[in-house]
């Protein structure tokens, strides 16, 4: 059958410009999405890179007892070594220990100290990696096993603190998640109800098709080109939405103390988020055209309606 | 059978969760037929005008128009039989931001007529209802009896082999309403087959050779017309 382009454009033009704000809502409520789905998706991506160093490490620091020889500090800090969560191991002896002392009990306040600086000869300051704090049991009890060497006098260990900052950041990244997501379902709920509202205002139309003997296509020609004129629209206002953030984060200087090329090299890539966003793009465009199937397959206009909807 | 556009055997319909509106029905309408459906209020006329247009189903029995059994055209293919009958309203139905000629050329529009034939259609019609000079208006700026008038031109001008009219005149002045049924009576004459639904029992009067179906107590029973000037003798 002969389909009339012409005249079906002019009427979606037509609806268009009668209720612009209803339009402009729905192409809003679809950009979102658009934006929100790709966010969600690469949510994990975006806030493992925003966990700050600190909060993946844990530093724990021993001191030496006075009397311990240069053995047996040999033999501890190649037990140290020799631990797999082990990353860096820094050695701290002589005036560099008093200046050190002074510039951590001003970062942690006053609850941390190693004593008299005067009879401290050295400590080591051990940083552990991130793997350590997946088994913060087993790590503790390695932290605890240094403690007890004879040749340490005292252990500060960072350990419990790192893993509560972890979990924070954690909390963090799955609310961004949850949010994201929640955000992208309410946005497609919007446009739902917007569709809802539009195929009430056009179901004169529709009607009228639907006795004039249109076929189920023609019928919902028009409600396809309005949904696809919204698409044109809002998708590459989500792209370009999702390039300005991608932006904006390159050009933070510091996030939570992560220097600015770290986080450029760590965000999901510009592939990758186009990748996402098209995912995003077909899932809100299935959703967009099982909505006006399920409308006329659920009768939202019927001939039973058409009545009241001319009553006016 | 021949010759028959609508036929209708034990026809049962009732909607749901209410009464029966018909219970074994039967009737029949012959080519070229100008037939009254004549009932009061909620009687079914409006019911039985929409399950011969194919807008509404029914419970049992057997419907045939223009030898079509409407219950095996549901649901896929009742379509194309809408696009053999054409339609009128009380209230017209039209789209009131088009203007009369874009009202009128809508069946063609929507069934796939070429520009050119919708043209030449759209052109034809306006010559019969007498609407040329208003062929740009917007509905909304019509009166009501030229509404009418652009519904009727809309119900023909895919010449359709039915024409169906629910309460066409029900919006209309006694003058006006003479017009539409002139217009029909003159469709009627060219061969064109028509069935009209109204409850004002003085229309039939008005016009010639029509036949008339009265809806009483869930069942269609065919009256004789009496003219003025039978009554008078």
């Amino acid at each position: 059958m002969r389909i009339p382009w012409g005249f079906v454009l002019y009427r979606v033009y037509q609806d268009i410009v009668k209720e612009p704000l209803i339009f402009a809502t729905a192409v809003l409520c679809m950009t979102l999405a658009c934006v929100a789905g790709p966010l969600a998706l690469g949510s994990k991506i975006i806030t493992t890179c925003l966990i700050p160093p600190w909060a993946n490490r844990a530093v724990v620091m021993v001191s030496w007892k006075v009397k311990a020889s240069e053995k047996d500090r040999h033999r501890v800090l190649e037990n140290i070594r020799s631990a797999t969560w082990c990353e860096s191991i820094r050695e701290v002896s002589g005036e560099e220990v008093l200046k050190e002392v002074e510039r951590l009990a001003k970062s942690f306040g006053q609850g941390f100290s190693l004593g008299d600086p005067s009879v401290v000869p050295g400590y080591v300051e051990i940083t552990l990696s991130g793997g350590c704090l997946d088994q913060p049991q087993k790590c503790q009890a390695f932290v605890d096993s240094l403690a007890a060497d004879p040749a340490v006098d005292s252990v500060y260990s960072g350990v419990a603190w790192a893993v509560e900052a972890r979990n924070w950041f954690r909390f963090i990244r799955y609310s961004v998640m949850t949010l994201t997501g929640s955000f992208f379902l309410i946005m497609i709920v919007m446009l739902f109800l917007l569709y809802r509202l539009s195929f009430y205002r056009r179901m004169k139309e529709i009607y009228l098709w639907d006795i004039l003997g249109a076929s189920p296509f023609f019928k919902r020609l028009a409600c396809y080109i309005h949904s696809i004129s919204m698409i044109a629209l809002a998708w590459p206002l989500s792209l370009f939405l999702l390039y300005r953030f991608k932006k904006y984060l390159q050009h933070v200087e510091h996030f939570f103390g992560i220097e600015q090329s770290s986080l450029g090299r760590a965000l999901p890539s510009y592939g990758t988020l186009l990748g996402f966003s098209i995912l995003t793009l077909a899932l809100v465009v299935f959703i967009v055209f099982i909505t006006i199937e399920w409308a006329f397959r659920k009768n939202w206009v019927s001939s039973s309606k058409a009545d009241w909807i001319w009553s006016d | 059978m021949k010759d028959t556009i609508v036929y209708a055997e034990h026809l049962y319909k009732r909607y749901a969760g209410g009464d029966w509106v018909f219970e074994d029905v039967n009737f029949s309408v012959r080519a070229g037929d100008f037939l009254f459906l004549l009932g009061s209020s909620g009687s079914g006329k409006t019911t039985l005008i929409k399950i011969i247009s194919g807008q509404e189903s029914f419970d049992s029995g057997t419907v045939l128009v223009a030898g079509k059994n409407l219950k095996k055209l549901y649901p896929g293919k009742i379509h194309q039989w809408r696009r053999h009958i054409g339609i009128v309203f009380q209230d017209f139905r039209l789209l009131m931001d088009l203007s009369v000629e874009e009202n009128i050329a809508l069946p063609l529009i929507v069934t796939g007529f070429s520009g050119a034939e919708i043209r030449k259609r759209v052109s034809a019609v306006l010559r019969l209802i007498d609407l040329e000079s208003k062929r740009k208006t917007k509905c909304r700026f019509l009166s009501g009896g030229e509404r009418q008038l652009v519904a009727i031109g809309r119900a023909i001008v895919h010449s359709p082999i039915l024409i169906l009219a629910d309460e066409p005149t029900g919006n209309l002045d006694d003058d006006h309403a003479k017009r539409i049924l002139k217009l029909f009576s003159a469709f009627n004459k060219r061969g064109q087959t028509l069935i009209v639904a109204t409850h004002d029992r003085r229309l039939p009067m008005w016009v010639d050779g029509v036949n008339i179906f009265m809806i009483q107590d869930r069942a269609i029973v065919e009256v004789i017309p009496v003219r003025k000037e039978e009554r008078a003798l």
